[in-house]
């Protein structure tokens, strides 16, 4: 149903109507800056990759091909905005940005939830790229084909990759004393 | 731990096995408490994995997305009034369009254009119009016709039809605005590339 809608609102925004590109923000904004958000783990930079992932989409309509599902073509934009502008930042890890957190109090939105912090900055010891894998995976549920698409990798490169990032979560949560009942 | 089993505890915490992998690794997990213990781990991580959940939008992000929109996107300003473009544009350079009859077509056209803007140059109050014809290309494989009109603002159209399909192009010459001379081509799917002409 979505699909159909999304495509349908697609080729009224390539006929000049730009609520109907307006509706598709709406749409996918949360799944957006979320994702953006969890990559980044800084809501500025969340709100900066996700706005720019919609100003390309909107540039790069035409491009869109409809045998890709759009939520796969612009969560691939997404990803790729937030690990550039994860590239140019200085690099935070998990221990500096739970510093951070304390210290100025505002990122109520990882707060509410203790577990959520926490897995948070384990996230945060992970490269960009198996940090997003593991998003992709879990926070929206990609099939391993859909994350090759939007990773623009092999369906065996996201098995290694998301083998390699869970181990590593693995040791990160033993390390810092997460406990993870089995 | 032999690597096919753990890809196989994997791909089972992902939901991505067949019922046959998912009973097979039920069948090692019952042969080897380890292999139950490092699927039970890995269950365990994709549990608090899941746990993640939308972050909260900031407040006026729609608005603030949508007023950074470009008022004309670079698909807009080649697009043609009644018609949106169903695929990419062709690329604007010479030699690299998808069919090779485009190639082609452009090769005559541009031919076309320098002769007639040629001819512009040496008589500027020259006005020719509904100048037609016919050629075939080697090989025999398109026939082009052209329609050719270069009135005192050098606007030369030519359509061709080529197996069926409409290849329609329109040249603009140098305009009295000073706008450099162009080649705007459309295709019959809609799709438009404009080629910028620099004249020797």
């Amino acid at each position: 149903m979505n699909e159909q809608n999304d495509d349908l609102l697609i080729e009224r925004a390539l006929q000049g109507e730009r609520s109907a590109f307006g509706q598709l923000v709406q749409r996918y904004q949360t799944a957006v800056y979320s994702v953006a958000f969890n990559v980044l783990r800084n809501a500025a930079d969340a709100e900066d990759a996700a706005q720019s992932a919609f100003l390309k989409a909107y540039e790069n309509l035409d491009r869109y091909k409809p045998e890709f599902k759009f939520f796969s073509w612009l969560y691939r934009i997404a990803v790729n905005e937030s690990i550039n502008l994860r590239r140019k930042k200085k690099p935070v890890t998990g221990v500096e940005y739970a510093e951070a957190v304390e210290e100025h109090g505002t990122d109520d939105v990882i707060a509410e939830h203790e577990m959520e912090d926490r897995i948070g900055e384990a996230l945060m010891e992970l490269n960009p790229h198996d940090r997003a894998i593991i998003i992709l995976r879990h926070y929206q549920d990609f099939s391993y084909p859909d994350i090759a698409y939007i990773m623009d990798i092999t369906e065996k490169k996201v098995k290694s990759r998301l083998f390699t990032a869970r181990q590593r979560l693995r040791q990160i949560f033993e390390q810092c004393g997460i406990s993870i009942q089995a | 731990m032999n690597p096919a089993i753990l890809e196989l505890i994997q791909t089972e915490i992902d939901g991505q096995n067949t019922p046959s992998e998912s009973s097979r690794l039920a069948d090692l997990c019952r042969q080897d408490p380890a292999i139950q213990r490092e699927l039970d781990a890995a269950r365990a991580i994709g549990r608090a994995l899941d746990t993640l959940s939308d972050a909260r939008l900031p407040d006026g992000f729609t608005a603030r997305v949508m007023d950074a929109l470009p008022d004309e996107p670079a698909w807009a300003r080649h697009r043609a009034p009644s018609r949106a473009p169903s695929r990419a544009p062709i690329r604007s350079s010479v030699g690299i369009f998808s069919r090779p009859w485009v190639n082609l077509a452009y090769g005559v056209v541009v031919g076309v254009f320098v002769t007639f803007a040629a001819m512009s140059t040496l008589d500027s109050e020259s006005s020719l119009t509904g100048v037609s014809g016919s050629m075939g290309a080697a090989g025999g494989d398109p026939v082009i016709s052209e329609t050719v009109t270069l009135s005192p603002d050098a606007t030369i159209g030519v359509q061709a039809v080529i197996e069926g399909e409409v290849l329609t192009v329109r040249i603009n010459g140098i305009l009295p605005d000073g706008t450099l001379p162009s080649i705007v081509f459309e295709q019959a799917d809609g799709s438009i590339v404009t080629v910028p002409i620099h004249l020797p």
